[in-house]
């Protein structure tokens, strides 16, 4: 897969308006990505569940349901999605305990700052071209043994 | 073309002879036989095409003759004679595999169509029959090959998966030319690689040269210095399968001591193909076989470099990947430790966060504590102001006092009399103006200014020093309004630390005094401060006045007699005392204890001066009761160590105490905006950079941006309502929190307690976990008197208790209600509960069933002393694993009840 002409697709979860409004802001002056933000973490299942998504982000404390909560059920859901929290909660110990729980790529505090941003959902954009990269290769190889399956019935047929 | 042979056999002669002849006509080679039994001899004597046969004839008849031709010839071709009418014996004949009958009389025509067609289908059968036989060869050499080619594709298969199985690039290649020799029937085999863009010789197999010829190659492997020859450059090059056979020699090779076969040999070249891409060549050669080089032999050796360059493919894709995500691993790992330092430092910072919460609450307190006191010692002071205006206004000597600056601070109207002046008039007014004033009452205002002069040249304290002899001799005699005689004193004042505040100046009328020391007993007894006169050298009491045996308990007669020493409660300070007399003469504030009648001592101030009346050395005392002074003192003392000791249990706990809570969950809330903001604010910076940019672009290449400049139109608007909502939430929020500490509002203020409870709960909702349920039953209340801020710590440490009593589901309830003229808030949960043994030691300092860091254990405890200021109480009711109720009760009357204390 070509780094260059990938353009991922990720997903924002927050409550808070205000948000979702500057990281969607900043994400389209820097970057490629097609940011979708939701306000709802339910709304958000639902989006993953019939999408092709990149990167998941959640705040932490939500009204319906927390972000390890949600996060837990996207990696249900979709495993291999690099999973990042974004938490105001100055509560370290459990920030860092969910993030070994739920299996998250990184964590972010906020205030964040905008170039943290950027390197955190590079890396996980990155993570998840890699492994798209290496289905693309397990799929070559396979596609090469049935190239080979196809050789062989090919002599086989120039016998008979 | 040979004659058809027939064999004719008729038992009527006359049939028989006639139709031979026909037939010899026709061109048939013809034998005859007479009956059946002679018919089958001669046939077996000399066999034909053909037999012609008559149906009845006497012993073997016609049927029997072909069953019995038939059953040893099948091909033979069997035809048939009969009388007309006897078509049944004709079928039979038939069954028994007779061609065809022709009816009696033969006709010549008619046997030869019935020939002709039976020798066509005889023909017919053979080519079926030769057609049958080379299809069965065909099937066999097919059944064989494809034997072969079977065994070949299960060599193939084995191949490939075997070659799936390496992981290394160098460990394959090696292997290579062996499996292919092995595996395809070949002689030899090479593998070249292009390294650096040359044909590079990397593995071989040789399976019947010599050790030398063997030796020679793998020199060439080492040494990477193999003379690749043309073929295999054009192999290469083409990219394509080259095949030769009956090749003797390469002209290439002679140079080399390389032995080639006297036979010559065929050989297979095809190049290794990664992704459609050559990266080298491997070649074959057939030599010492029998066989040939066929083109299943060079369509196996395709499909087995084949399988070689998607198996080097397929090891290069591995190591790839293995390298990327060990690098990925690597860099992921290094993020990971960089986040667990980070936190550490985060936890670290959030500690002191709460220290210093918890340091700021202690000063806090601590200046409320001293302001009490600082209260205290102030209605002290004014008291002690009080008598001092007492004082003044009582003294018989005209008393005038000057600050630092000459100005007169205090006079009393004694001077009205003596010199029939107004002295309120010279308050605040410069000493000088004063003494311009009365100077001109004196006989001699030369004297009277002389005598200022010399009090304010000489020392400090010279003029305490009063000699009753020089008091005499050094009056002033004044003159106006009547005749009388002054006694100027002056003194230096000073404060505590001996810090010069002022002077006091004083002017006795000792007109009567001159007359009589009775006279300075006299003034002595009226003063309001208690004085005293005892001997010197024993200490015997002479004189006291009332004032003095009232402060001590005593009555003044039962005073005069006794000696001093009786009244020291720390007899080594009359020691000091006489020391600093006899040493200077007087003594001033000296502070010591004074044993009552009671026997309780009471702090005093002394100030003495050695004297002389009736001729004997006395000792004159002024005492002062600094007794409530020293308490007041004494309290703020003890305040203090009560604060410093709370300080340090509050320092000592180093685990957040609810102050530190509540910080978390603000953090939160605050963070939000604030990092929408910031990172607003940032992405607006770089949204006006790259507008910069878009504009200079558009003015210079007139290339319309129109679409740019509107998506960083959208961003700004977008950075405008973030930033301004944002900011405007930060504010409430520190309004909020302002409104809870009541940071303004430290005093007794009239509130509804309903809305304490909403602004604590406003703030400890982000704590709640999320499946605890608050439920607020609030009734009307009326505002009472309290410390907003002290009732909202009180509430928030028992949601935080509540809260932390709650495992998973549950509800915390909070009612309000008047009762019996007092109001009443329940904080009930149905949490863990607390154990009965604990019940009575919760509002204990220090104890706590949260564990270890969970709290500091001072959280109930404060809760209590803080209802205890209230002059309320708080009570708990708890059943372990049913949950606890914490009950407070608050006077509507505070105020009055604290007046009542007081």
């Amino acid at each position: 897969m070509n780094e260059s002409e990938w353009q991922p697709n990720i997903v924002i979860v927050d409550d808070e308006q205000l948000v979702l409004s500057s990281l969607n802001s900043f994400l389209s002056l820097e970057t490629n990505y097609i940011v979708n933000t939701f306000l709802s973490a339910n709304e958000a299942i639902e989006y993953i569940g019939n999408n092709d998504t990149d990167l998941v982000v959640s705040d932490y404390l939500m009204p319906e349901m927390d972000g390890i909560t949600f996060l837990s059920k996207v990696r249900e859901l979709k495993p291999e999605i690099p999973r990042i929290i974004l938490t105001g909660y100055a509560d370290k110990e459990n920030a860092i305990k969910a993030i070994n729980e739920v299996g998250l790529f990184h964590y972010i505090e906020k205030p964040w700052d905008n170039d943290d941003i950027l390197i955190i959902f590079r890396n996980g954009l990155e993570k998840q071209r890699l492994l798209k990269t290496l289905q693309e290769k397990i799929r070559e190889v396979d596609k090469a043994n049935s190239e080979l399956d196809g050789l062989q019935s090919e002599i086989v047929r120039a016998f008979v | 073309m040979k004659p058809i042979k027939i064999l004719y056999i008729e038992d009527d002669d006359s049939q028989r002879i006639s139709f031979s002849k026909t037939l010899r006509n026709a061109g048939f080679k013809v034998t005859t036989a007479s009956s059946g039994t002679k018919g089958l001899q001669k046939f077996n004597k000399n066999p034909t095409d053909i037999i012609l046969c008559d149906l009845n004839m006497p012993g073997l008849d016609g049927i029997r003759v072909v069953k019995k031709l038939k059953k040893n010839n099948p091909e033979l071709i069997c035809i048939v004679t009969s009388a007309h009418g006897s078509i049944k014996s004709a079928m039979k004949a038939i069954e028994q595999g007779a061609y065809d009958f022709i009816t009696k009389p033969l006709v010549i025509e008619e046997f030869n169509s019935s020939i002709q067609k039976a020798l066509e289908q005889r023909e017919m059968k053979k080519e079926i029959q030769k057609y049958a036989s080379n299809l069965e060869d065909m099937v066999k050499e097919r059944t064989e090959k494809l034997d072969y080619a079977n065994k070949q594709l299960t060599a193939l298969n084995k191949l490939s998966s075997r070659l799936s199985k390496f992981r290394n690039e160098d460990k394959l290649i090696e292997r290579i030319p062996e499996l292919l020799t092995k595996s395809l029937d070949f002689d030899r085999s090479l593998l070249l690689l292009d390294i650096d863009g040359r044909l590079t010789l990397r593995s071989f197999n040789f399976l019947h040269d010599s050790k030398k010829m063997t030796n020679t190659f793998e020199r060439f492997v080492k040494n990477g210095n193999f003379p690749v020859n043309q073929i295999i450059h054009q192999c290469f090059n083409e990219n394509r399968t080259i095949f030769k056979k009956n090749i003797k020699r390469f002209k290439s090779w002679e140079n080399y001591s390389i032995e080639l076969s006297e036979m010559p040999a065929s050989y297979v070249l095809t190049p290794i193909r990664v992704k459609n891409i050559p990266i080298g060549v491997l070649a074959g050669n057939l030599q010492h076989h029998q066989r040939e080089l066929e083109h299943q032999d060079i369509v196996r050796f395709e499909t087995f470099t084949n399988i070689v360059g998607l198996s080097i493919d397929k090891i290069r894709g591995y190591q790839n990947l293995e390298s990327k995500v060990k690098e990925r691993t690597e860099s992921l790992h290094t993020v990971n430790i960089e986040l667990k330092k980070k936190a550490r430092q985060l936890e670290k910072t959030s500690m002191d966060l709460a220290e210093g919460n918890i340091q700021l609450l202690a000063v806090k307190e601590i200046l409320e504590e001293k302001n009490e006191v600082m209260q205290n010692v102030l209605s002290e002071l004014s008291q002690r102001k009080n008598e001092l205006q007492s004082l003044l206004d009582t003294s018989l000597s005209g008393i005038i006092m000057v600050n630092t600056d000459g100005k007169i601070v205090a006079a009393n109207q004694v001077f009205n009399e003596f010199f029939d002046v107004d002295t309120g008039k010279f308050i605040n007014k410069n000493i000088k103006e004063f003494n311009k004033k009365i100077g001109k009452k004196f006989a001699s205002p030369k004297l009277y200014d002389k005598r200022v002069r010399s009090f304010l040249k000489s020392g400090k304290n010279r003029s305490t020093n009063v000699d009753r002899h020089v008091m005499f001799r050094d009056a002033l005699e004044v003159v106006i309004p009547t005749h009388r005689y002054i006694s100027l004193y002056s003194s230096i004042v000073e404060d505590r630390n001996g810090k010069i505040v002022g002077r006091v100046w004083s002017y006795t009328d000792i007109t009567k005094e001159k007359e009589s020391d009775e006279q300075v007993h006299a003034i002595i007894e009226v003063s309001p401060l208690p004085f005293i006169i005892s001997r010197l050298h024993d200490g015997k009491i002479l004189y006291a006045n009332k004032p003095l045996a009232d402060l001590i308990g005593y009555k003044v007669e039962d005073l005069v007699g006794r000696v001093t020493p009786d009244f020291y409660y720390v007899p080594q300070d009359r020691d000091k005392i006489l020391a600093a007399l006899k040493r200077n003469g007087f003594l001033k504030n000296f502070e010591t204890q004074i044993i009552t009648y009671s026997g309780e001592p009471i702090w005093m101030v002394l100030s003495l001066v050695i004297t002389r009346i009736g001729g004997e050395n006395v000792v004159v005392g002024a005492l002062y009761d600094i007794s409530k002074i020293k308490s007041a003192l004494e309290k703020l003392a003890k305040a203090n160590n009560e604060i410093k000791e709370a300080q340090a249990q509050l320092v000592q706990s180093e685990k957040m105490a609810s102050l530190g809570m509540l910080v978390a969950g603000v953090a939160h809330e605050i963070n939000t905006p604030l990092g929408a903001v910031m990172s607003m604010h940032d992405t607006l910076i770089r949204a006006i950079d790259k507008m910069k940019g878009i504009v200079k672009n558009s003015l210079s290449s007139k290339t319309t941006t129109k679409d740019d400049i509107q998506r960083m139109f959208d961003i700004i608007d977008d950075a405008n309502e973030v930033i301004t909502a944002g900011t405007l939430r930060v504010k409430q929020i520190v309004k909020e929190l302002k409104t809870f500490a009541r940071l303004d509002e430290a005093d007794l203020q009239s509130v509804d307690v309903n809305e304490c409870l909403e602004e604590t709960i406003k703030l400890f909702e982000h704590e709640l976990k999320d499946k605890v349920k608050l439920i607020k039953n609030f009734s009307d209340l009326p505002e009472i008197a309290c410390y907003p801020a002290k009732l909202n710590q009180v509430f928030l440490n028992l949601l935080i208790n509540s809260n932390q009593a709650i495992d998973k589901e549950g509800e915390i309830s909070i009612n309000t209600y008047t009762e019996n003229s007092n109001i009443c808030i329940t904080i009930k949960d149905n949490g863990e509960g607390i154990p009965e043994s604990s019940l009575d030691k919760i509002f204990d300092p220090g104890f706590t069933t949260k564990g270890v860091g969970v709290g500091t254990g001072l959280g109930l405890s404060i809760s209590y002393k803080i209802i205890q200021e209230h002059k309320g109480d708080i009570s708990v009711k708890s059943k372990e694993g049913k949950g606890s109720t914490f009950k407070i009760t608050l006077p509507t009357n505070l105020i009055s009840k604290l007046e009542g204390t007081q």
